[in-house]
């Protein structure tokens, strides 16, 4: 879906991304993640032409950005900043008619897509279209700011810290949110953080970047689990592993063996089996349609934690 | 223990008691230019006018205690105390005056203090009523009634400014015309160079300071300096035929547009620099990544967002110009300032009030129309 070969952005004396190559397929999830000034954010917007490289090639969709105008490109590129920029002189309803209305739809096509858009984040349409942005919360905003770059429908979304300015409790219901409306509809997405939990709660692959250059790119797991170098090991500690666990749901892994107590609610994770474990002492959880066990929970985890060690 | 609950009020009703007791409210002058006879406002309102007195010190009760219904009561009393003003002053300078012709009545400090004192307490309060606004209608009805009322009888035709006026009539609404003509004409062609200017100055960012310096030079410039610099070039181009034809020399009109031009460009450039300064960096970096070209920006985002601090900038020069275009009287540019000049030359305050007072009024009527523009453009601006 996007191809980058050998691109190198260069400002002044200083490199901000040098000679780097990433393929993002379609439909994935990639998140980019590194420190700040690591190029990760140039590299996002050398994408959409929003800055010009020095060199190589970056192609989208099979066809060389050079060949588009970078006004014609970005229309087709769905585009989410941190500090989300909704204009606040419209309503909530122009803000996400901004690209339909660009590309010239009709209205009546514009006012059920801005419906459905707002029916996608979760807010009522009829409530919150008419709304101005400054009468929104940080989390409505951030969550108007995604239905306006899939107003149009792109199969490319670039967001760069999308959630970095919304609270934690609501960060983390944004974050599971999206990746829901990501799996649903299949967009291509490529996603810029430098949080560690958030890279492994969303990715499907992990590009680490630092200085310009990508250090690994691989799964979720076998980055916390193979970290390439010290660099890998020290940017996710060694919590990555209870991130990894709280991606898995755990009644995917649920052994036949019923227990006579409660059972974890049916949306429980295995981190949360993990926590169960601890504080309770017991060595079998009991879960909505079966159990787990201490010795399973270890195999999952990472039957090859003993081998990367 | 005495708090003040209302320090607006302490303030004015102290300094319109003390003008009352301590200024003196007119002068009886036997003729134009004789000094004349100051009268104190006990003098002229006798007995009655101890009333006037009386609501002032009521006021400055009233602010130190809490009030049912405060501001309204306030607005009724200052209501009254502008008729009753100037009924009791007008019923009683006839005596004053006793039918002799030339005989003319001044107003001395203490009339304008208490005018003033009670125009502050009037429209603070005006804004202050929120229910029953009905109220400030009827208020502001009898107040343009009674004066109507009085414009109808011979009773101010005492007052020396209505006598100065009285004589000047024709040429005071020439000079009206030629003031306002010059304030209207200066600000707008200085919002059409100064807007460029600015925008230019926010978009090329080499270019800010080689703008922005010279427009704060001009204004620091002192008015006759500028006649002075104008008066040669003006007088030169004067000499061409079209010039010639519409009336452009280093003196009159032309420099005095010219000035007042420049002057107005400093606000209404530094405004826009300042309102498409104020542009949100992320909303610009959204536009931008969502595939609208820079054309679409400006019109459809950094304009309408820059815009009211413009506008903000054009209502500035409006007021700035307006008082400033009294000085084009200095040049034989005509407007209000000839009568100020004429006034200063005869050392006759009057005649300078006659220039001074309409422009008073006219900068509160245009501030107050041009901010009310400025909440209609929000409101269309801003969804």
């Amino acid at each position: 879906m996007i191809n980058i070969e050998h691109v190198t952005k260069k400002y002044g004396d200083f490199t901000a991304v040098n000679d780097l190559s990433l393929t993002v397929e379609s439909s994935e999830f990639l998140v980019i993640l590194g420190p700040s000034g690591c190029g990760k954010s140039t590299l996002l917007r050398l994408i959409n032409k929003m800055i010009e490289r020095n060199d190589g090639v970056i192609t989208v969709n099979g066809e060389n950005i050079d060949d588009l105008k970078g006004v014609q490109l970005r229309k087709t590129i769905g585009y989410v900043i941190q500090n989300i920029g909704l204009f606040p002189h419209m309503n909530v309803y122009k803000n996400i008619a901004t690209v339909p209305r660009l590309l010239k739809w009709n209205e009546d096509t514009i006012a059920k897509r801005v419906s459905d858009m707002l029916a996608l984040v979760g807010l009522e349409p009829t409530i919150y279209q008419v709304k101005t942005p400054a009468q929104l919360s940080g989390g409505e905003a951030q969550r108007i700011g995604v239905a306006r770059a899939m107003a149009s429908d792109p199969e490319i979304l670039l967001m760069d810290e999308p959630f970095g300015a919304v609270d934690p409790i609501n960060r983390l219901r944004l974050q599971k949110e999206f990746r829901k409306i990501q799996r649903k509809l299949k967009k291509t997405v490529v996603f810029v953080t430098h949080d560690t939990d958030e890279a492994l709660l969303l990715a499907d692959r992990i590009c680490i970047m630092n200085k310009g250059e990508i250090v690994q790119v691989d799964t979720p797991e076998n980055i916390v689990l193979h970290p390439k170098n010290d660099f890998v090991k020290d940017f996710f500690k060694e919590e990555g592993i209870l991130t990894i666990l709280s991606r898995k749901p755990a009644v995917d892994y649920a052994e036949p063996f019923e227990l006579d107590e409660n059972p974890l609610h049916q949306d429980a994770t295995m981190r949360d089996v993990l926590l169960t474990m601890l504080t309770t002492g017991q060595e079998r959880v009991s879960l909505i349609n079966g159990s787990i066990s201490w010795d399973a929970l270890l195999q999952i985890a990472g039957s090859d934690v003993h081998d990367s060690e | 223990m005495i708090t003040i609950k209302d320090k607006t009020l302490l303030l004015l009703s102290v300094i319109g008691a003390a003008a009352f007791v301590f200024l003196n409210l007119i002068k009886h002058k036997p003729n134009r230019i004789l000094p004349g006879e100051p009268y104190s406002s006990f003098d002229i309102f006798g007995n009655i006018g101890i009333t006037i007195l009386l609501v002032w010190g009521v006021f400055i009760v009233f602010s130190f205690v809490e009030l049912k219904h405060k501001n309204k009561i306030i607005f009724i009393l200052t209501t009254g105390l502008i008729i009753a003003l100037f009924s009791l002053l007008l019923s009683n300078v006839e005596a004053l005056i006793d039918g002799q012709s030339s005989a003319r009545i001044s107003f001395s400090a203490g009339f304008y203090v208490q005018l003033f004192c009670i125009y502050m307490l009037f429209s603070t309060y005006t804004e202050r009523i929120k229910n029953h606004t009905y109220i400030k209608w009827i208020g502001l009805l009898s107040i343009v009634g009674f004066f109507y009322y009085f414009t109808n009888t011979d009773a101010f035709s005492n007052l020396s400014l209505v006598k100065e006026y009285t004589i000047k009539k024709e040429q005071f609404y020439d000079h009206l015309r030629i003031h306002a003509l010059l304030t209207f004409a200066s600000v707008i062609t200085g919002a059409f160079i100064a807007i460029p200017l600015g925008f230019l100055a926010y978009s090329r960012k080499k270019l800010e300071d080689k703008i922005m310096v010279p427009l704060s030079i001009i204004e620091t410039i002192p008015t006759f300096a500028l006649f002075g610099v104008l008066l040669v070039p003006l007088a030169g181009l004067g000499s061409l035929p079209f010039f010639e034809q519409i009336g452009v020399s280093g003196i009159g009109w032309a420099p005095a547009y010219v000035a007042l031009t420049l002057y107005t460009l400093l606000p209404i450039g530094r405004n826009t620099l300042t309102g498409f300064h104020s542009v949100n960096q992320n909303v610009i970096e959204a536009a931008t990544g969502m595939g609208m070209s820079n054309r679409q920006i400006l019109q459809k985002i950094e304009l309408p967002l820059a815009f009211p601090v413009i506008f903000t900038g054009i209502r500035i020069a409006f007021i700035q110009t307006i008082g400033g275009a009294v000085l084009a009287g200095l040049v034989g540019g005509g407007g209000m300032g000839t009568f100020v000049f004429l006034g200063l030359g005869e050392a006759s305050p009057d005649l300078i009030l006659l220039g001074v007072l309409p422009i008073v009024f006219f900068t509160i009527l245009l501030d107050y129309i041009l901010r009310t523009i400025e909440k209609i453009i929000g409101g269309i601006i801003y969804d």
